[in-house]
């Protein structure tokens, strides 16, 4: 803000005056300018591109013809996608509420032996690859899959009793990345209830149906709701299961892809429009919707009420189904392991591989590209977690300790890129910075390295933002207060006080991060160059030429380095998960 | 003696000149050379490998990317060319690139061995490989006599639920194959109708779209499904390198060759490596190399046939069409086949 020297006037203040007063009056206007300047210039201002964009035609006249075109019926094909969509993702909303939250029940409310290794090994469909790991499905479930083929063989059956493909196969990959929000929502929410309720409540005669009604689901609902909410949002803008298992299907985010890949831009801004209209929608309804939960325990010393399962037969109920959950959980890595151990050429029609050997591994290290992407991936998901790190530390800060009139905009404004997809975020950066802009330096960022970290940041701003902002607002206030009383100066008592108070909340959110973007696909294949290209890539040129070996063994290397992350920050095997499915 | 002087000042002159010239040409060709290529990651390696051999001052960056997603970028970057090089792709596609004004015009040394049907009038784009279309099997699973040997024998009723697909708006070969059913009525009649009923039926065969090439040599290969429909030196690629049993027909009525084209970027950042470069893959030897290693049919008609692998010896007829106007109604006719034809004859 250049403010100039005031000449003195008569009675009637001039207009900038009247402006630089408001501003002293309001100091959180200019201090938060920065980050408005970020937040619209690299979040908001390409998802306008894009939609004035969705007014012209290819030719650059300004109409509704896209609109027109899209809700044509003679010409059905986007309708369909966008009802095939919804469809999919409510049907996923039931798909994963289905298994998050029995297992949850049974993980978090019942002790029998090995519950809480269980209950710590759940969250291995968060290490899911994307793209890879689709075809790992298909070759355990999928037509000639080995799960169908094994059974048919075991029973010698006449057809595979079962096959994984079309919608019902997009559906259950999805229930099976996303049931973790269901999980963690749910064993959240019976972590909150007052074991002493629901122990005067029983005292007081009442039945495990009436505490569940009375008890459990009033505080189990706000969750629920705001996880199907989530889960519907990531299930419409799902890409890699769509993109290998649609077969005939329509989906809307496949249109845009394919709108992009015909050169019919115009088509596809309007698509991406439409599809970010609807995540926006639902953003503004989780945020609205987590705003009304906010009723709280009262009681003291909350602690989780665990029935310890004593009659025999139960606890090898409880066991047998915890560990069939387990080895269903994680025989997708198994298959993808598998599979990187298969040599060209020699699986063809037999039920399991015949040939196991390392070759393929052997030939990745003979390859000096893997090597690179390895490199590229780490060095722009560093960059990329470093920047959103300062960015969403400080707008959490605000968040969480300022009040001021924009508060609002900027909370919305961070959680935008959570809900678009990666490929909508793509679109919209192709779109604004085609072109020289005071943003990029008067750069254009299409084409250069750049633009992929830029995309990653702008994707992973929310994630940190959020963890951070929890991180503040768990943060006693009273011990910055002891520090700043005792004489310490802001920076000392931020040094000794605050950060070491908050580093490892934000270290386990930069981590989450930094693993959400190394296995980033869906705005990578729209963005990356030769000087960027990051490892999803390389697994894509290898499937690309059927070369799923080599691809897989890629994808396995992938899932170390992830899961690698992941134990680093005990987010593994401990503490609360809230970033799962971060792919689709 | 002042002749003399003159010869020497003259001497001197010419190896001047020359030695500025040949600094020149080798300071001219230096610098990254960027390429976007449709021919997948090795043999764009390899050539990359021996250029650079060549050009110790040129770094080759290769960019493996669909045929499409290549022009797609090079429109998106129309404003600040990122790569040199457009390698691989059909006819069509680089006609509307050259459309859309975003390709370098060069006539190469190896232009009167190019057929006229295979490149630009105005040098704009080369043809070098012929991509032939071909019906695809499974010859462990199936005898070559029971397979389908000309297009309108996959509208049998038998094969119904036994073709799998590439998604044709997701590929540009496939693109190029459904356009040339249709133009195939088009020719005679002037309207796509009975082209589009074709497709119907075909439809109705099909058993899936897959957006993924290698799904379909997996569903062949798996024995998910009987019969495909893909470019055939692709299937001679996973046939003889890969090991895989699958096995391919051209049809003998006609079938869309691609040819897969090279060219230059307008305003790309290294234009003189590019030409250099376009020159060197246009080589008989860099065509003999690929055609071993790589399965790729040079256009070149100066090939001796017995150099060649012997699985070239094949009979290709090339559908005959017009590839200007055919560019031009494709995207028409693949939205109406998208809107009112996938999936909808079951």
């Amino acid at each position: 803000m250049q403010v100039e020297r005031p000449k003195v006037q008569g009675e009637a203040a001039p207009k900038w005056v009247v402006f630089r007063d408001y501003l002293r009056r309001n100091p959180m206007l200019w201090k938060t300018l920065p980050l408005f300047v970020f937040l619209v210039g690299y979040i908001l201002y390409p998802l306008i591109r894009t939609f004035i964009e969705s007014f012209y035609t290819n030719q650059g006249e300004l109409s509704l013809a896209n609109y027109r075109a899209f809700f044509n019926l003679e010409r059905p094909a986007n309708l369909e996608a966008l009802f095939t969509s919804i469809g999919l993702a409510a049907a996923s909303v039931v798909a994963a509420a289905a298994i998050g939250i029995p297992l949850a029940f049974l993980f978090t409310k019942f002790e029998f032996p090995g519950s809480r290794i269980f209950s710590r090994l759940v969250v291995i469909p968060m290490v899911f690859p994307p793209l890879i790991s689709v075809l790992a499905y298909i070759f355990l479930y999928g037509e000639a899959g080995m799960v169908p083929k094994g059974l048919q063989d075991l029973f010698g059956l006449a057809k595979p009793p079962f096959v994984l493909k079309g919608l019902p196969g997009i559906l259950i990959i999805h229930a099976y990345t996303q049931f973790i929000y269901f999980y963690t929502m749910t064993s959240a929410a019976i972590s909150k209830v007052d074991a002493s309720i629901d122990e005067a409540a029983r005292n007081l005669g009442g039945g495990f149906w009436f505490r569940m009604r009375k008890i459990t689901l009033p505080l189990l609902t706000p969750g629920l709701v705001g996880a199907s909410l989530l889960v519907f949002m990531i299930a419409i803008n799902s890409f890699s299961a769509p993109y290998l298992l649609g077969g005939s299907y329509r989906f809307l985010s496949m249109q845009v892809y394919v709108s992009k890949m015909n050169g019919n831009m115009a088509m596809a801004a309007t698509q991406a429009s439409i599809l970010a209209m609807i995540s926006i929608i639902f953003l503004l309804l989780i945020r609205w919707y987590s705003q009304q939960r906010q009723y709280k325990m009262v009681g003291k010393g909350v602690s989780v009420h665990v029935t310890e399962i004593r009659n025999p037969w139960a606890r090898y109920i409880a066991m047998i189904i915890s560990i069939v959950a387990l080895v269903v959980l994680s025989l997708p890595q198994v298959t993808l392991f598998l599979i990187s151990l298969v040599p060209s050429g020699t699986w063809t029609t037999q039920t399991f591989p015949p040939v196991y050997s390392w070759v393929n591994y052997k030939g990745l290290l003979r390859n000096p590209r893997l090597a690179t992407a390895v490199k590229n991936s780490l060095t722009m998901s560093s960059i990329a977690t470093l920047g959103a790190l300062v960015l969403g530390s400080i707008i959490a800060y605000f968040l969480s300790k300022k009040e001021f009139k924009t508060r609002w905009a900027m909370e919305v404004l961070t959680m935008l890129p959570w809900a678009l997809p990666g490929t909508i975020i793509a679109i919209n950066l192709i779109i604004a910075f085609n072109q020289p802009t005071w943003l990029t330096l008067n750069h254009i960022l299409v084409g250069t390295y750049w633009i992929l970290p830029l995309a990653y940041l702008v994707k992973i701003v929310p994630l940190i933002t959020r963890s951070v902002f929890a991180v503040f607002e768990q943060l006693d206030e009273s011990l910055e207060e002891a520090g700043r009383n005792l004489g310490g100066k802001w920076f000392y008592v931020f040094r000794r006080i605050i950060f070491p108070n908050i580093l490892p909340g934000i270290a386990s959110g930069a981590l989450l991060a930094l693993v959400s973007t190394i296995g980033e696909f869906t705005s990578s294949i729209m963005l990356y160059t030769y000087s960027n290209k990051p490892m999803s890539m390389e697994i894509l040129d290898q499937m690309q030429n059927f070369n799923y070996g080599p691809a897989a063994a890629m994808g396995t290397i992938q899932v170390v380095l992830i899961a690698a992350v992941l134990i680093i920050t005990g987010r593994l095997f401990g503490g609360e998960q809230t970033g799962g499915g971060i792919y689709f | 003696m002042a002749k003399r002087m003159q010869l020497w000042v003259f001497v001197l002159c010419l190896v001047g000149v020359l030695g500025v010239s040949m600094q020149a040409m080798a300071a001219e060709i230096k610098g990254d050379l960027v390429i976007y290529t449709a021919h997948g990651e090795e043999m764009p390696g390899d050539m990359k490998a021996y250029f650079e051999e060549l050009y110790p001052e040129v770094t080759v960056h290769v960019l493996p990317m669909g045929a499409q997603n290549a022009l797609d970028r090079a429109l998106a970057e129309q404003k600040n060319p990122q790569a040199d090089i457009i390698w691989g792709g059909p006819q069509d596609m680089f006609i509307t690139a050259k459309e859309k004004g975003i390709l370098q015009p060069y006539k190469p040394s190896f232009d009167k061995y190019v057929p006229t049907e295979y490149k630009d009038p105005e040098s704009y784009y080369y043809g070098q490989f012929l991509t032939p279309l071909s019906i695809v099997y499974n010859d462990s699973l199936m005898d070559e006599k029971d397979v389908p040997k000309e297009w309108d024998e996959l509208l049998d009723p038998k094969w119904k639920d036994q073709i799998t697909i590439r998604y044709p708006l997701a590929s540009g070969a496939m693109r190029t194959l459904y356009s040339a059913w249709i133009w195939r009525f088009y020719a005679e009649d002037g309207t796509p109708d009975r082209g589009y009923e074709w497709l119907r039926k075909l439809d109705a065969n099909t058993k899936d779209y897959t957006s993924h090439s290698s799904v379909i040599y997996n569903n062949l290969v798996r024995d998910i499904a009987k019969l495909s429909v893909w470019v055939y030196p692709s299937i001679m690629d996973q046939r003889y390198r890969n090991g895989y049993p699958l096995n391919a027909i051209i049809p003998k009525s006609g079938t869309p060759v691609i040819a897969d084209n090279i060219a230059i970027i307008k305003n790309c950042k290294n234009l003189e490596a590019a030409k250099a470069f376009v020159e060197f893959v246009g080589t008989k030897q860099s065509s003999m190399l690929m055609a071993h290693q790589y399965y790729r049919i040079p256009i070149r008609t100066d090939m001796p046939k017995a150099t060649m692998p012997r699985w070239m010896d094949i009979e290709i007829n090339p559908m005959d069409i017009d590839w200007a106007t055919f560019a031009e109604l494709s995207p028409e006719w693949l939205e109406y086949w998208d809107n009112n034809i996938k999936a909808r004859n079951k």
